[in-house]
């Protein structure tokens, strides 16, 4: 797929200049906002928490109270602090930090120069997937201009939590980029042990419109709470895929509007660790925090996928719960073995289990809520129950009678679904039910009740392909293998 | 690509520790100590990498034989033996190389004798013995390591053919280990033979399941074939000619019937109904009244629906007993009952079929509905 278009609803901010240019060099980007003015510690963090200025990567922590946690563990330590910009964007439906990174990098740099002067930092990373859409602009970005602290690229591997801050620390640390068995927050050791300051890349941009602009003129759109724009990448059921940026505090159906969407049956808001919106729920939300809060959503990292009416929606919850499964990084193992559950549990939902395929989702998603290192678990637990609360029409048709009678689309974006390679296939002639498959890699092939090998109609994740040629190794009946 | 350089990374890094352990200890094979140490090593795998290649091969196979029960084990015990036959096949095939390359330097044997079997100036029977043992291991351990690719060809069984060259191998690893060397104590020689009957028991067991299920399943059998008539070309029929009755040859001298391109049965054409026209004598026949009756050597013999044979009204007509004579008897309709002249010494009483024309116009005239009516039995309307 390629980048969505940028759309700005009300004046524009951070994608300021995108109407006319693609790409904006250093000089376009002066002529736009102006000239940076350096902070120190103190002035950033006033202005911090005069903008109110929260976290856009998902988790909306306060910017000022992680600002002011470096700041203290700096001072504590006495030793060096790192900057760590956040720009991978596992979520395979995100598309914002990507197009920033692409078309206004300097307004990331900016923000992240920002930090790190104020912090005395003595590097600043700037940590993108591999991917292949922002390096290059990134890059040349780097070269064009000066940084306060010396700048690194890194570039991990595209993976859904990869882009957990966790993980992305191991990863410039040289480690597997999975998240940390124990959680240690960034401020107190981060980058080689050092307090770091990490944060996504569109939070660093909303600080440099703060410092560019000031305050005020900073909070001159938005609401009370939240102040300023937000970027909200809208894809799927849409007649054209947008990143839009719009005031917080908007009304939601304008940014549905613009993309031409078809949110009736349903919107997912949050990204795939987020949760359903009815689509009278969606009409009636404004864009913020609270507003999608109030009609029981999540703002998260501004994810918006319109599911369309031809889709069947536990069908689609489905393929998605199955792709999160094969994401599990398997540390944990009530995650590793859980999700696949879950993932299981809803597919049969989908082709007719009924009741008890029901129950067992439910029971499913409860095992392992809270129960890892990360919060993966956690986010598709809650959007697995999500989907159930919401296609309540979908789920009496699916659970009571022959099922909603529509196809599975794939509305929702997944990396990699299409390809053919890779995919585990069983004989079923040769196929015996031996069952051995299953005692090697219960992560991907489990046992149906008669005995049977039962696994994702998808592409088997890298991480699992070596467990899967041990299942194919050890089939007595020579019935698997591996297309 | 990651995970490649990783392979990669990890390659070389085993490389380099093995490449550098490796030169330590011939370095230190040169100092006293060094030399008694590899001394005894020499010793002790001259006289026992032999035996070890021989209790690894046998508890590979135990195992691999072992493995495959599903009577007894669970799965988690059959993923163990599984790994267990791996891991023991490596020992064997380690071993054996160990044991070869040692005769060889020691001189006992030629390199000759290990490729070729048979050959050795002493002892040749047992010495070719271990050799064609060593090809068997070898090919079982190849098959053993190329597994997977079976899995995606058509023909698995080709790999259960070749891995059981190890049942071969084995038995004659043993008779070599046994006669060749020092001659073994009793209780050697009991284990060895206890442990052949027992994977010989135990393969009898898999073969006798194996074999039931195949019994089980019914194969397609081939109840009658129905042999090209009328005709002695093997050019192509027309398509015209498939699923009809052929055009009227009445006018047609009778020499040209021979020449005449014959139906045959097609797969995927449309099949005349496998059915006589019901006709009884209360009822009159359909269509336009019978013509009058021809010389009986212009009448189809009538041999089809004596020998349970069916052919297509297209055939009969072309049938005659000219074309039938000349036939060799196997090619001839129901080659079982030799064509006579009976029709024609038939009494005048015994009805006779209608003319062929008429039969072949209500063939055409039968469609799919009346067709299944009549299986059901029903009276053609």
């Amino acid at each position: 797929m390629n980048p969505p278009d940028v759309v700005s609803l009300g004046p524009a901010r951070l994608t300021a200049g995108l109407d006319r240019a693609g790409r904006l060099d250093l000089r376009q980007h002066h002529a736009i906002h102006g000239s940076l003015a350096p902070l120190g510690a103190d002035a950033l963090l006033a202005l911090a928490e005069q903008i109110k200025l929260c976290g856009r990567g998902g988790a909306g922590f306060p910017f000022a109270k992680k600002l002011k946690a470096v700041l203290e563990s700096a001072y504590q330590r006495g030793g060096e602090t790192v900057v760590v910009v956040n720009a991978t964007e596992g979520e395979p439906a995100s598309w914002k930090d990507k197009v920033l990174l692409a078309r206004a990098p300097h307004l990331i740099l900016d923000g992240a120069a920002l930090a790190a002067y104020a912090l005395r930092a003595s590097e600043i990373v700037v940590g993108i997937a591999d991917d292949g859409v922002a390096g290059r602009s990134l890059m040349r970005a780097l070269d064009e201009r000066r940084m306060p602290a010396p700048t690194r690229v890194v570039t991990v591997p595209h993976r859904f939590i990869s882009g957990e801050g966790g993980a992305l620390v191991r990863g410039i640390n040289g480690e597997f980029p999975i998240p940390p068995g124990r959680k240690t927050r960034a401020s107190d050791t981060g980058v080689r042990g050092a307090p770091t300051l990490l944060s996504n890349a569109e939070t660093y941009a909303h600080l440099a419109i703060g410092a560019l602009h000031g305050p005020a003129a900073y909070a001159s759109l938005g609401t009370e709470d939240e102040p300023g724009t937000v970027l909200l990448t809208v894809t799927g059921a849409v007649r054209r895929p947008l990143v839009v940026e719009t005031p917080a505090g908007s009304p939601f159906a304008d940014v549905l509007d613009v993309c031409g969407a078809d949110a009736a049956s349903g919107v997912l808001v949050g990204g795939f660790h987020g949760k359903w919106i009815t689509g009278a729920g969606a009409a009636a939300a404004e864009v913020s925090r609270k507003g999608f809060a109030a009609v029981g959503g999540v703002l998260g990292a501004g994810i918006v996928v319109p599911l369309g009416a031809g889709t069947c929606a536990i069908g689609e919850t489905a393929r998605v719960l199955q792709y999160l499964a094969g994401q599990s990084a398997g540390q944990c193992g009530p995650c590793r073995l859980g999700l696949p559950d879950v993932a299981r549990a809803m597919t049969s939902l989908s082709s007719g289990g009924g009741g008890s395929a029901l129950d067992t989702v439910r029971m499913a998603a409860g095992a392992v809520r809270g129960r890892g290192a990360c919060s993966h678990p956690d986010g598709t637990s809650r959007f697995a129950i999500s989907a159930l609360e919401t296609f309540t029409e979908d789920l009496s048709a699916h659970v009571l009678h022959e099922g909603c009678g529509k196809p599975v689309k794939g509305v929702l974006p997944i990396p990699g679904s299409e390809a053919q390679s890779g995919r585990l296939t069983v004989d079923w002639t040769r196929c015996d039910g031996h069952g051995l498959c299953a005692h090697v890699v219960p992560e991907l092939i489990r046992l149906d009740p008669n005995g049977f090998p039962a696994f994702p109609d998808a592409p088997v994740p890298p991480w699992l392909q070596p467990g899967a040629r041990k299942a194919i190794a050890m089939c007595p009946a020579l019935a698997l293998r591996l297309r | 690509m990651a995970r490649a350089q990783r392979t990669v990374t990890r390659f070389r890094t085993v490389t380099r520790w093995l490449g550098g352990m490796l030169l330590l200890a011939a370095l230190l094979s040169f100092t006293p100590p060094g030399e008694r140490i590899l001394a005894g090593c020499h010793h002790f795998l001259d006289y026992y990498a032999g035996v070890f290649c021989l209790v690894s091969l046998s508890v590979t196979v135990m195992a691999g034989v072992a493995a495959t029960d599903r009577l007894v084990l669970l799965i988690r015990h059959r993923v163990l033996l599984q790994a267990a036959h791996r891991s023991t096949a490596l020992a064997a095939v380690v071993f054996l190389g160990l044991h070869i390359a040692i005769k060889v330097v020691e001189g006992h044997i030629r390199i000759l004798d290990v490729l070729v079997p048979f050959l050795a100036s002493y002892h040749a029977t047992v010495l070719g013995l271990g050799t064609v043992a060593a090809y068997g291991l070898a090919l079982a351990a190849w098959t053993g390591v190329i597994r997977g690719r079976f899995a995606a060809t058509s023909r698995p069984w080709l790999w259960r053919v070749l891995h059981s060259v190890a049942y071969a191998s084995w038995p004659a690893g043993i008779v070599h280990g046994l006669a060749s060397g020092r001659s073994p104590k009793s209780w050697v020689t009991a284990g060895y033979v206890i442990c052949v009957i027992l994977v010989a028991v135990a393969l009898l067991v898999r073969l006798s399941v194996a074999w039931g299920r195949r019994q089980r399943t019914p194969k397609a059998q081939v109840t009658a074939t129905l042999p090209r008539i009328g005709a002695t070309g093997t050019g192509p029929v027309p398509v015209q000619g498939w699923g009809h009755a052929a055009p009227r040859q009445r006018a047609v001298p009778r020499q040209r019937a021979a020449t005449r391109p014959a139906h045959r049965p097609t797969p995927g054409g449309p099949m005349p109904p496998p059915m006589a026209p019901p006709v009884s004598p209360g009822v009159p026949p359909m269509g336009p009244p019978p013509e009058p009756r021809r010389p009986a050597a212009d009448r189809r013999p009538g041999l089809d629906r004596r020998s349970g044979f069916d052919s297509r009204p297209g055939d009969r007509q072309s049938l005659d007993r000219q074309s039938l004579d000349r036939q060799p008897l196997d090619r001839q309709p129901g080659f079982d009952r030799q064509p006579t002249f009976a029709d024609r010494q038939r009494p005048p009483s015994v009805r006779l079929p209608r003319p062929v024309e008429e039969r072949a116009r209500r063939y055409e005239s039968v469609s799919d509905d009346e067709f299944w009516a009549h299986l059901r039995g029903e009276e053609l309307r």
